[in-house]
């Protein structure tokens, strides 16, 4: 028997525009945070992880 | 370009909850506009969109500061619906999981042994969708449906799995 899966308190659909836009904001800081670890690979060799994944 | 997916997928999931990995989240960063029409019909279709903390914190680490960490904050709030918390049993149900892949849980992540362990507690109620779809080997986990996201350079692939003896 499996256990119930908590409802959701409240569905909403999303604004497509609101969305975009916040989107664009987070692209860019996912962007910077896979610059920081490509220049912190080059550095000192560390792992890139999935960085790199980010670049456009 | 839309997001392409099976007649049946929807139907199918139809009153249940999806599961959604990290890189659907990045990858909705970085086609914005065809993610949130695809995440809107789920939700239209009473399919409810899930996430755990695990792949919050994935998406949430390495912000620079907290604008750019509520920025993503406020991102994953519009996608999903709900977020399943842990429970003790979730633990056990790692533990279990590691051992029936054996081997094959080499490469696996927490994360998606978490994942995995959410699909053994709640049964066919649920379903995960991910993109790197060489983690669930299909001796446990069914791969019910193949979503694709074509675009300019190439298509990203996405499986949606459920555990296999639900």
């Amino acid at each position: 028997m499996h256990m119930s899966l908590p409802k959701a308190k409240k569905k909403k659909l999303i604004k497509e525009k609101e969305f975009v836009k916040i989107a664009q904001k987070v692209k860019k800081s996912l962007e910077q945070e896979a610059k920081y670890l490509l220049e912190g690979r080059v550095k000192n060799g560390n792992s890139v992880s999935h960085a790199i994944y980010f670049l456009p | 370009m839309e997001i392409v997916y099976p007649t049946q997928f929807i139907s199918s999931l139809r009153g249940k909850h999806l599961l959604l990995d990290t890189n659907v989240f990045r990858d909705a960063v970085s086609r914005s506009t065809d993610f949130s029409r695809f995440f809107n019909n789920l939700k239209q279709n009473d399919i409810t969109l899930v996430t755990v903390d695990f792949v919050r914190l994935e998406l949430l680490k390495g912000s620079v500061n907290e604008t750019k960490y509520k920025e993503k904050e406020k991102l994953i709030a519009e996608i999903v619906d709900a977020t399943i918390p842990m429970t003790p049993n979730m633990i056990e149900l790692m533990y279990s999981l590691i051992q029936i892949y054996g081997i094959d849980g080499t490469a696996l992540t927490i994360t998606d042994v978490l994942l995995g362990a959410m699909l053994m507690q709640y049964g066919d109620n649920i379903a995960l969708l991910m993109r790197d779809t060489t983690d669930f080997i299909q001796r446990v986990f069914k791969l019910l449906f193949v979503v694709n996201a074509p675009f300019g350079k190439g298509i990203w692939t996405y499986g949606v799995y459920q555990y296999i003896n639900s």
